[in-house]
């Protein structure tokens, strides 16, 4: 395995070592002074300042790894008229307008964040950026325009190039490509069908994508903001959702992304990115992160290669079967797909109450209350089932199976949360102002729009969450080795800072020392890290294997002014592992804070009730860990109650409920007691492993 | 069209994104079907084409528009002709992945197909018209005129003396933001309650007296605060999102060398001393030199973009059925 699968703290400085030299490279290309420390502990791969803030025990970075604007089509339907430039300058401050707009092009509503967001990636639907000839359009100044391939296509037309701004001559130059005037079988001839071998394509809307996110990016050394290249490869076959969000580490991308029109199934995805990425152009690195296992009918994360589910029949033509998974295939998912969205606009993919699941907790924002087949007005789609693995935490436990089986964990994934918007408006997470801007445009842009019962885009729909990074500094090559290493988590939106440790040796008082962060990284792996039987003492012969400890430390949302923080409740640790039968089990420790702490809410007002905690801090340790079982485990770090933004809305809509007849037909769900009142906002770490063979 | 409020609702569903009828709405729009190699057919914009998007506009924003705003729209329905028509008069519409995918899927969507080979769908979508009136093949040829246009040629790439001017005039844009590295003692609101402010005065008078610690131990007057009792270099932003909003205005005011507070953050109070302050400054030239570029070029590709839109209004006879409008 690679040096991003191997465990505790020496690998990572082995690592850093290991990259030392070509940091050092990139140090001296750049316009400023290192900062305090002798190296850079990841790899430089562009060229820009280092950061002021730089900091070699990690900052936290709040940020959004989904968001659409009007390059999307679902956007654009809706009314939204934004481009990335526009979504990135909203996650830096500034107001957007949204739809509805007038006739004049005035914005019925705008939206600001109350807090800028750290970073931000636009991940538009790339399967309807559309195409461009570049044999055909000198302007683009791209150097395939003098390619053999362009050469040979335009000496078959046997005509000049025409003039770019000369309609009629490239009217005729296409006329002469699609056979209205020379012989159509002359062109196939030399160049196939539709001559498809003599093209060299390009896509505007990639190019616009890319070039909006430098405009945004920050390589001064304040590193104030972060942009990715990024798209959303979008494969909804037979309506489960299977989406990946494609993220790029830099500049350096590959001519045309890889859309669902390319690649059906998420394989073929990964293989394009190994080579138009990862062997093709020097510097490219890129990961997926796949979102709403939720809506994926349990198949975003079955332990299969080439997975089209089944298809209601009758349909044609029936789809390949998928194929056993291998040990080669769960090591490229492993190693291109570190992370997965476990909450976002379209319900919380944790896990589900009474799906190989008993935890409370787990009824958070879901989706499955209503039956998905509301949503799909075609009547030859049978009931959509709910499969164990639509939800992360047991996909995380089939990892543990598969790890078993194969030696490789394909599912060992680190959490984020986001908003999936389609308004353009990256990190809108408030719960008190989704009711007026929702993410859909038009579409959930009213009242009625908001509480219908429909699942996706009705009362069902949240405001989303945000990604977390822990890096070193607000630069690309921090931020994308934090994501891969997965040291990052997922937030339902607000802002609470959450460390997260295991090790073995943590001393009780690990909270009490002024080093805290300094012991806990030393002796120990942060979230998103492996721990190995390596990183314990040995026992003594015939005595009791040392147990892991993990360190949680979590400090309330600051709040904003005029908007501070719901105080903590608790923290938790949820524990999945592997049994001496080879089944799998999870089971949740509260490790700090209070359950019962008597905290609520007042519905009518939405005031909350009760004091919480400001930080907490806590090192646990698994009394009843076992060496030789395979297991992982995930901090989930729980406030306050708070009202739930459709709360909020029926209020505002004096919507009375003792009165059955005076509430308005389309505002029933303000009265469905199968809605919930409150949501506890929270988060969930990237869980550590515990692997018992190295 | 008659659907159910059902279906109409769940035509703003995003979960089917490849589901999308929405090509049905517009396959009768009669402005939608203008053909290909018809380029010097002048350029109409039906009366009823204006009033759909005007009722559609209405119906979003509960009032009726101004005539000075019909105009507006006007114009932006002429735009967004021309663009696209200029599209189909380059071939932008033939041989595209996306158009021919999006066709091939709203043909199967309709369920009109007897076979699932991609040329017969293609065809059929041909011959349904499905090119000239998707809404989503619209969009993406408009896109891809939209930003071909802005494409600026090589020779027109910005200039060092271009970037430089430019960067004068934007250079507060990139005004780098004042630092500070500080120490704090920490006292707990949880743990502390009612004492809060009382114990956190007395370790300040200690803390300014002359048996106060050593700097490295002044920690230890206070609680436990595991994220650490050093911030180097922080920003504004950062300090909010650490300790909130209070305590990164009282930092940033600090003045250095001292021992200030009580400052009050989510957590309780703190004690601050500042150990260096760097002021706020405009960073180098180079420091922004890609960003300026990128900059530079989106705010000539718009100008351009208009530039060629008054063109096309030239080189494409524009007929305008509606009242409000006055040619020229």
């Amino acid at each position: 395995m690679s040096e991003r699968e191997a465990t505790g703290t020496r690998s990572r400085r082995h690592a850093a070592r290991a990259t030392l030299a070509l940091a050092s490279l990139a140090l001296v290309l750049t316009a400023q002074s290192c900062p305090e420390e002798t190296g850079l502990p990841f790899e430089r791969t562009e060229l820009r300042d280092d950061c002021e803030e730089f900091n070699r025990l990690r900052n936290p970075y709040f940020g959004e790894t989904h968001a659409h604007t009007g390059y999307s089509f679902d956007a654009i339907v809706n009314g939204t008229r934004t481009e990335p430039r526009d979504a990135y300058a909203f996650a830096r401050g500034e107001p957007l307008g949204l739809p509805p707009f007038d006739a004049a092009g005035n914005p019925g509503r705008v939206a600001e964040l109350r807090r800028p967001l750290d970073f931000a990636i636009v991940t538009d639907h790339a399967e309807t950026f559309g195409e461009v000839d570049i044999c055909t359009n000198p302007e683009l100044q791209l150097p395939g325009f003098d390619s053999d391939e362009c050469e040979r296509m335009r000496g078959a037309i046997g005509t000049a190039v025409p003039n770019a701004g000369d309609a009629t001559g490239a009217t005729a130059f296409f006329g002469l490509l699609y056979g209205f005037i020379l012989d159509p079988q002359h062109i196939e001839s030399i160049c196939g069908v539709d001559g498809e071998d003599c093209r060299q394509r390009a896509s505007l809307v990639w190019r616009a994508t890319q070039a909006q996110a430098e405009e945004f990016y920050d390589r001064s050394a304040a590193c104030s903001f972060t942009t990715f290249v990024g798209y959303e490869w979008t494969a909804t076959p037979y309506v489960a959702n299977l989406h990946r969000n494609v993220i790029f580490r830099n500049a350096r991308v590959p001519d045309l992304p890889t859309s669902y029109v390319e690649a059906t199934v998420v394989e073929d995805l990964w293989q394009a990115l190994e080579q138009d990425c990862l062997a093709e152009i020097e510097g490219c690195d890129v990961l997926t992160i796949p979102h709403n296992s939720n809506v994926s009918l349990g198949w975003m994360f079955a332990p299969e290669s080439r997975v089209l589910p089944d298809p209601p029949a009758p349909i044609f033509p029936p789809p390949p079967p998928s194929l056993p998974l291998t040990a080669e295939a769960a090591a490229q998912r492993a190693a291109l797909e570190p992370l997965v969205e476990i909450t976002q606009h379209k319900g919380d993919s944790e896990c589900a109450p009474g799906i190989l699941s008993n935890d409370e907790q787990c009824g958070y924002e879901k989706l499955s209350r209503l039956d998905l087949r509301n949503t799909i007005p075609v009547s030859r789609f049978p009931s959509l089932p709910f499969g164990p693995l639509a939800f992360v935490r047991n996909a995380l436990k089939e990892g543990l199976v598969q790890e078993e089986r194969l030696g490789v964990n394909p599912f060992q994934l680190g959490l984020i949360g986001s908003t999936d918007t389609h308004n353009g408006t990256p990190g809108a997470v408030r719960e008190d102002d989704y009711t007026g801007l929702g993410h859909l445009g038009t579409a959930d842009a009213t009242p009625a729009f908001q509480l219908t019962p429909l699942p996706i885009g009705g009362v069902e729909a949240n405001p989303g969450g945000l990604a977390v990074v822990w890096a070193e500094e607000n630069s690309r090559d921090a931020l994308f080795e934090a994501m891969r290493r997965r040291e990052v988590y997922g937030t339902s939106g607000t802002r609470p800072i959450v460390r997260f440790f295991g090790g073995f040796g943590y001393s009780s008082d690990l909270c009490q020392l002024p080093d805290f962060v300094e012991h806990a990284d030393r002796d120990g792996v942060p979230m998103g890290g492996v721990l190995t039987p390596a990183d314990a003492a040995v026992p003594e012969p015939g005595g009791p294997a040392e147990k892991p400890r993990f360190a949680a430390l979590a400090l309330m949302d600051p709040g904003a002014p005029g908007a501070p923080g719901t105080p903590l409740q608790r923290i938790q640790i949820v524990k999945g592992w592997l049994d001496a039968n080879g089944d799998t089990q999870e089971q949740v420790f509260d490790v700090a804070g209070n359950p019962l702490n008597g905290a609520n809410v007042d519905l009518a007002t939405c005031e909350p009730q009760g004091s919480g905690f400001e930080l907490l801090c806590s090192v646990w340790e698994d009394a009843a860990f076992d060496p030789d079982q395979r297991a992982f485990y995930y901090a989930r770090v729980l406030e306050n109650p708070t009202c739930r933004w459709s709360t909020r809305l029926c209020n505002e809509l004096q919507v009375d409920c003792s009165d059955p007849a005076s509430v308005p037909s389309e505002y029933t769900t303000c009265c469905d007691g199968s809605v919930p009142k409150t949501i506890q906002e929270r988060a969930w770490t990237s869980p550590i492993w515990y692997r018992p063979d190295g | 069209m008659g659907s159910p409020p059902r279906t109409h609702r769940w035509l703003r569903a995003p979960a089917l994104h490849f589901l999308l009828i929405g090509a049905v709405l517009y396959a009768f729009d009669p402005a939608a079907r203008i053909g290909w190699g018809e380029e010097r057919e002048p350029v109409v914009i039906a009366a009823d084409r204006i009033e759909g998007a005007l009722r559609e506009i209405e119906g979003q924003t509960g009032r009726a528009a101004t005539p000075g705003e019909v105009s507006f729209l006007i114009d932006r329905l002429i735009d967004e002709e021309l663009l696209l028509r200029e599209a189909r008069a380059r071939g932008l519409d033939r041989g595209d992945r996306s158009i021919r995918f999006r066709l091939a899927e709203n043909v199967r969507f309709l369920g009109v197909a007897e076979d699932d080979d991609p040329a017969a769908l293609e065809r059929l979508a041909l011959e349904l018209g499905l090119d000239r009136s998707d809404p989503v093949v619209r969009r993406i040829l408009m896109e891809k005129m939209r930003l071909l246009t802005m494409t600026a040629p090589p020779e027109e790439a910005p200039s060092e003396a271009e970037l430089r001017s430019f960067f004068e005039r934007t250079a507060e844009t990139y005004r780098q933001p004042a630092r500070v590295t500080l120490q704090h003692v920490f006292f707990a609101a949880g743990t502390r309650r009612g004492s809060l402010a009382e114990d956190a005065a007395q370790a300040l008078a200690q803390l300014e007296s002359a048996d106060a610690p050593p700097p490295a131990q002044a920690w230890r007057l206070g609680d436990p605060f595991p994220p650490g009792y050093r911030v180097r270099l922080a920003s504004r932003r950062s300090l909010e999102t650490r300790f909130g909003t209070d305590f990164a205005e009282a930092a940033l005011a600090a003045e250095p060398g001292r021992w200030t507070g009580p400052v009050r953050s989510a957590y309780g109070l703190h004690l601050v001393q500042v150990e260096e302050q760097r002021p706020s400054h405009l960073p180098a030239f180079e420091s922004v030199r890609s960003t300026l570029k990128a900059r530079l070029e989106a705010e000539r590709g718009k100008a351009r973009l208009q530039q060629a839109l008054r063109e096309l209004r030239v080189r494409y006879d524009v007929r305008v059925e509606h009242p409000a409008w006055r040619a020229g």
